[in-house]
């Protein structure tokens, strides 16, 4: 790893020792060919101004090498490609870029602002580009090979790094919190959001007696329960998978729901998918799939598609145990 | 005068049965202060003579000698370039930390010209080098008086002190009316007006001393100013 001290023209011995303690001092003298002197900015800017005297500039052969030894650090290397003449000429010399001290190899600072050297690997894309753009034409690097248009890639917000799934540390999906499943595939889905509402229904069905003379009112004769038919409703947006919207999650998702709405055929047998759907863990419902609503909007994305889906799909329940007003009376909050 | 290529020949000359004399507390911290700084080179302090520590405070590196105390002819001044000339082979930690950048500040504050302030630097500047030539060629052991050692071990407020320190002096100093306007300011930079008024309050305080201990007086925040203030605001 090569690390480097960023500093300024009024740097001083003293703020040396404070930012990396007494006893490595002379150590890192000894690195830059420093010598002991109270004005440690002044004596770098005497040596960049006899950098400047020096007329000539440095070969693209020997810009290449110096490159070279920076392939552990991406953003040394960056720094290095990108320099000017001044600041090649003292890589070349000295091995520091102007204004900075260069951190002794026994030695390692932590990450922070005035020191230079992630030890994050330069990427081979990258690299081969930086190499080809010194060994050809008028041998400068463009900024734009460093540039990184993917939307995968962590972005930071307000200075803090991100992680490569930028938007799961800024807004928190609920990854397996809700899920269906689908007994004739035997496979289930996730879906990484929460309903934006639940409206939940039980029905009672009563017949109506005949009129009974001295009855004012019907006699409700019980016929049955049911059936409770919940719709769910999710807004989804296709980056929420990966951040890729190409990759096809969210269309997964909407297949799988729809297809369950189709059964199977095998000769003369017909056979229908039963969806379960399962809230933090526990069932919600189950029953068939009676209906999938997909409604797109939003912007189109690169690949020509909308970006947005609302969701509605509505379970009309065929419970897996015996509803009686014990179990239901009994039942937490989810089931 | 020190010979920097022998570091050590004051240690090589001590006889072993000569007894150090010339160690005091006070000495000890400057010099470690001194090391740390640059200033000295980077030797245990109970190596490093007091000379040696004189040396690195204030010295004179021009042409010639400059053994003896020079009176000033300010007849002769016609700006402020006058004088970063007088200044200009004076080296050490005082012009560093003090001097220097006061002068720098008299120049950006475009500080009106007087030339009895300017013959007021110099001799400040040639007396404490006085002292200094005097702890370094002396075979005696030699103290400063305290007002030299608060400049010696950065104590006394000027242009790198910090800002905190820099505003009490102002608030002092803005209450005593050395000069008529306001020297605090927003950024609590350690002005020439500043310096120009620490300089009024130690010329009164100073000749008050019994005539031996007079001596010139320094335009930066030397405890006898923030005393003066104290005792000035408590009245």
């Amino acid at each position: 790893m090569s690390q480097f001290l960023l500093v300024n023209n009024s740097y001083t011995l003293s703020d040396l020792a404070d930012r990396v303690g007494d006893t490595n001092v002379e150590t890192f003298l000894s690195v830059n060919d420093l010598e002991r002197d109270p004005n440690l900015g002044s004596m770098l800017q005497d040596r960049m101004d006899l950098i400047l005297s020096d007329p000539e500039d440095v070969p693209w052969q020997r810009k290449t090498a110096i490159v070279n030894k920076f392939v552990d650090d991406a953003d040394v290397f960056e720094e290095a490609a990108l320099g000017d003449e001044t600041s090649w000429k003292m890589l070349d010399k000295y091995g520091t870029f102007p204004n900075t001290l260069k951190v002794p190899e026994t030695m390692e600072l932590p990450s922070a602002s005035d020191v230079l050297g992630n030890g994050s690997v330069i990427g081979k894309t990258v690299y081969k580009a930086a190499i080809n753009a010194l060994s050809t034409g008028d041998h400068t690097v463009d900024p734009e090979i460093f540039n990184n248009y993917s939307v995968i890639k962590g972005t930071e917000v307000d200075g803090l790094p991100q992680s490569e799934t930028a938007f799961n540390n800024i807004f928190p999906l609920p990854w397996g919190d809700v899920t269906v499943y689908s007994e004739l595939s035997g496979e289930s889905v996730e879906i990484p959001a929460y309903p934006e509402e639940l409206q939940d229904g039980y029905i009672g069905n009563y017949a109506a007696m005949p009129d009974l003379i001295y009855q004012y009112e019907p006699w409700l004769i019980y016929t049955g329960s049911g059936p409770r038919s919940l719709t769910f409703n999710f807004d989804l947006h296709r980056d929420m998978w990966s951040g890729d919207h190409s990759d096809g999650s969210l269309n997964n998702l909407v297949r799988f729901l729809e297809a369950s709405c189709y059964p199977k055929y095998t000769g003369s047998a017909v056979y229908s998918d039963t969806v379960y759907f399962y809230f933090k863990g526990k069932l919600l419902i189950s029953g068939k799939m009676m209906e999938v609503a997909p409604k797109w909007d939003g912007p189109i994305l690169k690949d020509g598609f909308y970006a947005m889906c609302h969701l509605a799909f509505t379970i009309k329940e065929q419970s897996t145990r015996t509803l009686d007003y014990s179990t239901v009376r009994n039942m937490g909050i989810i089931n | 005068m020190v010979d920097w290529n022998t570091p050590f020949h004051h240690l090589l000359c001590l006889d072993v049965n000569e007894v150090r004399t010339d160690m005091s507390y006070i000495h000890d911290i400057i010099k470690i202060l001194y090391v740390r700084e640059g200033y000295l080179p980077n030797y245990p302090y109970h190596l490093i003579s007091d000379g040696e520590m004189a040396y690195a405070f204030l010295r004179y590196e021009g042409p010639g000698a400059q053994s003896s105390m020079i009176s000033v002819q300010h007849a002769g001044y016609s700006s402020w370039q006058d004088l970063k000339d007088e200044l200009r082979y004076y080296k050490g930690y005082f012009m560093d930390k003090y001097m220097n950048p006061y002068v720098n500040k008299i120049f950006e504050d475009l500080f009106p010209f007087d030339a009895d302030y300017l013959a007021a630097i110099v001799n400040f500047t040639q007396y404490l080098h006085q002292q200094c030539v005097e702890m370094d060629e002396s075979t005696e052991v030699v103290t400063f008086p305290d007002w030299i050692y608060s400049y010696m071990i950065g104590r006394t407020f000027g242009p790198k002190s910090d800002f905190r320190d820099l505003h009490d002096l102002f608030i002092l100093l803005d209450a005593m009316g050395m000069l008529g306007t306001t020297i605090d300011n927003l950024d609590d930079e350690f002005t020439a007006a500043a310096g120009y008024g620490c300089y009024q309050v130690l010329r009164k305080t100073i000749s008050k001393l019994p005539l031996e201990e007079q001596h010139p007086a320094g335009m930066f925040g030397e405890p006898a100013v923030i005393k003066y203030g104290r005792v000035w605001t408590a009245i």
